[in-house]
């Protein structure tokens, strides 16, 4: 435990060496030198090459980080719960353990961002969005956000084409001379049936290889009471429901192998695999509650990933393939129709390779280019099978001196479809460009300033272009083009009166314009059942994000705290003679939302309160009073403490969520979760 | 910073309502362009056409009342998510039902004061300290008793036109659920509904469901009484993967022994059914979107006789003996008023170009 605090400057600059870590960037070696006993947390100091520093700070493009600690206190389950306090972010959660978790990053639609797992896609065809609450972050080092581009120039050139990326990074094994096993055995029991047993196993294979197992279990019955408020004011009639039909369980196996192949390259490999099942209870309607759908889902992937690092170049080579399946039924119709059974399962195969060449310390160049090829298969009539090639390809320079560093990027896509149903085929070509800057303009200060222009093409899914009636004009991309300028405050340390106390804080601050063109959107083609895409919308961004941490330490306490805030004004420009819809918010972006995170470590015990204040939104297009949601705020309280035992360590973490009880819906008709607690047990040898 | 500040003030510069939009109002003799209609309903105390538009299914309707000879008495008045069916008080007052959108529990009930230009679409809940549900599929008038289904939250509401206040039938636990069509006769309602398919007759004093016949494997839609018996549009379903399959009959089952008695076929997917006179109905069928196209049919409900007339109404209502209705909003629609014993028709509110 002590170790903890007495390394606390040694830990923060762990941090940011996980964030080298974790980032598809060139590392040189694994020198690891062990600094803490705390066996399960082995802190390494990592060598790295001078062009790929990246931080929340130092970043051209603006980056949030959650550090394997800092999820670990909040107790986060699931990958919205590491998201969920960054700024920027709009979470869409239908509820409960099992509801689906969407997000939009700076107003953009959830389709913008794409997931990353140690740097590589996980690739959605069908929806092209991803439910982070199908991801655990159990045996992740860190979660990250970027926005624009993410501050590495050995990137694939996949991670290169998202409006933002969401990344998760697999926590590598490391092990004190002479150690060959960690296990990790982790209990977690909580309200509404609520049960996540796992188990990690490192394991050394031998001088340069290394193993890591990990397992997960989750389940939950999601039937906790919310009350029902029968109008839109919430002043009249009312009463006290269960959440029906909600029960859920997941099953995520995870397999990674690190090989140091030498000092200069490496080459890790992963296997995962999830299945689950998903009631859903759909949206709550009044007098009435019948939950009839099920999901079914299984994903597989394997990826692998080989780096070489030299004195003037780099390179990387992945490979993947993913399987997905994907089930849904209606076991009793929600009345429109009788049973219904849809089965979609999708395949991937991807290639991607990136090089990066330093011909001086100041310039460096890279090219990358990536290869999929996609396949859609589905038990509908129509379109049943589709497949899609997609070819992306960048080229990139950088110069980086003392007080400027510029990145500019081009990225080519190339997308070929077919439907095997009827031979059709689309392309799409085009062109798009970044740039990125950061400048520090004050010799005396590290203060930074710092902009980038991105423009994003987003491909229409195959649920846009298959499951609807075939639209009259062909579908063109949605194009997003986001600028951003920000100032930043890197990390900065003073000390307090007496000279036992250190202070340290961080802040940054960023504002955009973003603007969403051709926007795809759903009309009624011929009657309101059937409905088709085109490209319609125009939305205009207006933001602002800001970061800021502040920590403290003295002896053995040691205080954290955190605030985000974010400020959207995303506005619908698309019809200026639609008086209803026309410079109205659009749907279920808050124009203000932010938070608060407090944690506070003793010798004695550690505690943490963290809080996410989201203001009033609209469920529709336009914003009225019946279609206002109320601001809400949900706070949660954790404490935590180890104990050192003679095999191992014991950690005791209790949670208790949305403390207050409030009653509140994410989306409409969606209830949340109210009071809530969660005990986790840990024993970590 | 100060960039940041100058970003900000940039984009508050556009505030709404700097550039007016166009209203896209009705005119004498016109329906507006631009908009898509939605219900049309004839006031059966004066004749006034009264038309709501669908607010493209993501924003509230409109509002327009033309006299019967296509004069405006009142044009774009705001009501609820997707305004259809129309029950007039009397000349200036009327109630429309707000369908609302699937699982937004927003059903609504807007009285309209056509001389004051107000609506109230609250009134419902304003009154009653709750609101409708989900999905109101129509409303039918007896007396002072406003009867409202609504399909999703299982309900019959009976409103008291002049309090507001109602009384709700519930048929969560009843055999069949998920009310749709309404059809009025004494003391009984005819309700169609879609789980099972089926009809029941709903006794209002009592508020239950006193008998019930099964209607086969597709949605029945529209109901009419006539002459002691219910004639019911058998319309779609859809299979597994949203395959729809679509009849083509209007079942019919008599009232005394609510029985299935006889089925007369007209075209695929039939919607809507109403009473045009003292011996025939009308019937309008949506097609299968593919090579089907719809029809309208009025059926003489003795001898069976059907006659097709040469238009497809999407949706329509009837005026002492005559058809008002408008064809497909899909495409390039017409509104007419047909004669229906001479089967004349007239081509009414020509759409203005703007």
């Amino acid at each position: 435990m002590h170790n903890r605090i007495h390394n606390k400057r040694i830990l923060s600059l762990i941090i940011l060496c996980f964030a080298w870590i974790a980032s598809p960037s060139m590392l040189s070696a694994q020198d690891t030198t062990v600094t803490n006993n705390t066996k399960r947390k082995v802190l390494g100091t990592v060598t790295v090459r001078g062009d790929n520093k990246t931080s929340s700070t130092l970043a051209k493009a603006p980056v949030q980080i959650v550090d394997m600690e800092k999820m670990e206190r909040n107790g986060d389950l699931l990958l919205s719960d590491a998201v969920k306090h960054m700024a920027g972010i709009t979470l869409r959660d239908y509820g409960g353990i099992g509801g689906m978790k969407t997000v939009s990053a700076r107003g953009l639609g959830s389709q913008f961002s794409t997931l990353t797992i140690d740097g590589i896609a996980v690739n959605d065809c069908q929806n092209g969005q991803v439910d982070l609450g199908r991801y655990m972050v159990g045996n992740s080092s860190m979660v990250s956000l970027s926005n624009g581009e993410q501050d590495y120039m050995l990137l694939s050139a996949r991670a290169t084409a998202a409006g933002s990326i969401i990344n998760m990074e697999t926590m590598a094994p490391t092990f004190l001379p002479g150690e060959k096993t960690h296990v990790r055995l982790n209990m977690e029991v909580g309200s509404f049936g609520m049960l996540s047993p796992s188990l990690a196993l490192d394991r050394r294979l031998g001088k340069r290889l290394s193993l890591s197992l990990w397992g997960n279990w989750l389940k939950s019955d999601g039937d906790y009471p919310f009350t029902l408020y029968y109008t839109t004011s919430h002043n009249d009639s009312s009463s006290t429901e269960l959440r029906q039909h909600s029960a859920m369980w997941m099953a995520t196996g995870d397999a990674n192998l690190f090989y140091n192949i030498s000092t200069s390259s490496t080459l890790t490999t992963k296997v995962h695999y999830v299945q689950g099942y998903h009631q859903l209870p759909g949206p709550v309607i009044y007098y009435s509650q019948k939950g009839s759908e099920n999901t079914r889902e299984k994903l597989f992937f394997a990826q692998s990933k080989f780096q070489c690092h030299k004195e003037n170049a780099s390179f990387q080579i992945i490979g993947k393939y993913q399987y997905s399946y994907d089930m849904y039924e209606d076991s009793m119709a929600s009345s429109l129709s009788r049973y219904i059974m849809n089965e979609y399962s999708q395949n991937e195969g991807y290639l991607s390779g990136a090089t990066v060449w330093r011909p001086s310390t100041k310039i460096s160049l890279s090219a990358a280019t990536d290869a999929a090829l996609t396949t859609l298969a589905s038990n509908l009539s129509q379109n049943s099978h589709v497949y899609r090639t997609s070819s992306l390809s960048t080229i990139s320079a950088q110069y980086r001196h003392r007080k400027i560093d510029i990145k500019a990027t081009l990225l080519a896509t190339l997308v070929s479809e077919k439907v095997l149903d009827n031979n059709n085929t689309t392309h799409y070509n085009k062109l798009s460009p970044y740039a990125g800057l950061s400048f520090k303009p004050f010799d005396n200060n590290r203060i930074r300033i710092r902009y980038f222009f991105k423009e994003t093409y987003r491909v229409p899914n195959f649920s846009e272009m298959y499951f609807f009636v075939a639209p009259l004009d062909t579908l063109r991309p949605e194009c997003a083009t986001q600028h951003n300028i920000g100032v930043t405050l890197p990390m900065t340390e003073f000390k307090g009166r007496d000279t036992m106390s250190h202070w340290m804080m961080t802040l940054t601050i960023d504002g955009y314009h973003n603007r969403v063109k051709d926007k795809i959107v759903a009309v009624p083609r011929q009657n309101m059942f059937i409905w088709s895409t085109m490209n319609l919308g125009l939305v205009n961004i207006t933001g602002l994000d800001l970061n800021y941490s502040l920590d403290w330490e003295r002896g053995h306490t040691a205080a954290d705290l955190s605030l985000t805030y974010s400020y959207q004004r995303a506005l619908d420009c698309t019809d200026p003679n639609n008086h209803k819809t026309y410079l109205n918010q659009i749907p279920y972006t808050p124009r203000n939302s932010g938070g608060i995170s407090l944690y506070i470590k003793t010798h004695w015990v550690n505690a943490g309160y963290s809080c996410t204040l989201v203001g009033e939104r609209y469920s529709k297009q336009q914003n009225s009073d019946n279609t206002r949601l109320e601001a809400y705020s949900d706070h949660s309280i954790t404490v935590d403490r180890s104990f050192d035992l003679p095999i191992g360590e014991l950690r005791i973490q209790a949670q208790l969520l949305n403390i207050f009880d409030k009653q509140y819906e994410v989306v409409r008709s969606y209830p949340m979760m109210g009071r809530n607690f969660r005990i986790k047990v840990g024993y970590y040898f | 910073m100060a960039a940041v500040a100058i970003m900000i003030a940039i984009s508050c510069t556009e505030k709404p309502g700097t550039q007016e939009p166009e209203q896209q109002a009705g005119e004498a003799g016109h329906w507006p362009s631009g908009v898509t209609p939605y219900g049309i309903s004839i006031n059966q105390n004066n004749g006034d056409i009264i038309v709501t538009s669908n607010g493209d299914y993501v924003t509230n309707g409109d509002l327009y009342v033309y006299t019967n000879d296509q004069m405006v008495r009142l044009t774009n008045l705001e009501l609820g998510a997707l305004p259809s069916h129309t029950v007039a008080l009397d000349n200036n007052r009327l109630l429309v039902l707000n369908e609302g959108a699937w699982g937004n529990n927003d059903a609504a009930l807007s009285f309209v004061d056509i001389n004051e230009k107000t609506a109230i679409t609250d009134w419902f809940a304003i009154n009653n300290g709750r609101g409708m549900g989900d999905v109101a599929q129509d409303i039918a008038l007896v007396g002072n008793k406003a009867y409202v289904s609504v399909t999703f939250s299982n309900s019959i509401e009976c409103v008291d036109i002049n309090s507001g206040i109602s009384t709700r039938i519930a048929l969560d636990q009843q055999a069949a659920q998920n009310p749709r069509y309404i059809a009025t006769s004494g003391q009984n309602l005819y309700v169609t509904c879609y789980n099972p398919p089926s009809v029941v007759s709903i006794d209002t004093l009592q508020k239950n469901v006193t008998a019930t016949c099964l209607l086969g494997k597709y949605h029945p839609e529209g109901i009419c009484a006539l002459n002691g018996k219910l004639y019911i549009a058998s319309s779609n379903i859809s299979d597994e993967n949203y395959n729809y399959s679509y009849n083509n009959k209007v079942y019919v089952v008599d009232i005394a022994t609510f029985n299935l008695v006889d089925s007369i076929t007209v075209g695929v997917n039939p919607a809507l059914v109403k009473v045009l006179d003292a011996n025939n109905i009308v019937v309008n069928s949506w097609g299968d979107y593919g090579a089907n196209p719809g029809g309208t049919y009025i059926i003489d409900v003795t001898t069976k006789n059907i006659t097709q007339l040469d238009m497809a109404l999407f949706n329509f209502d009837i005026y002492q003996g005559n058809i008002y209705g408008y064809t497909s909003p899909y495409a390039a629609f017409k509104f007419y008023k047909i004669n229906g014993a001479t089967r004349e028709s007239t081509e009414i509110l020509q759409p203005k170009k703007r």
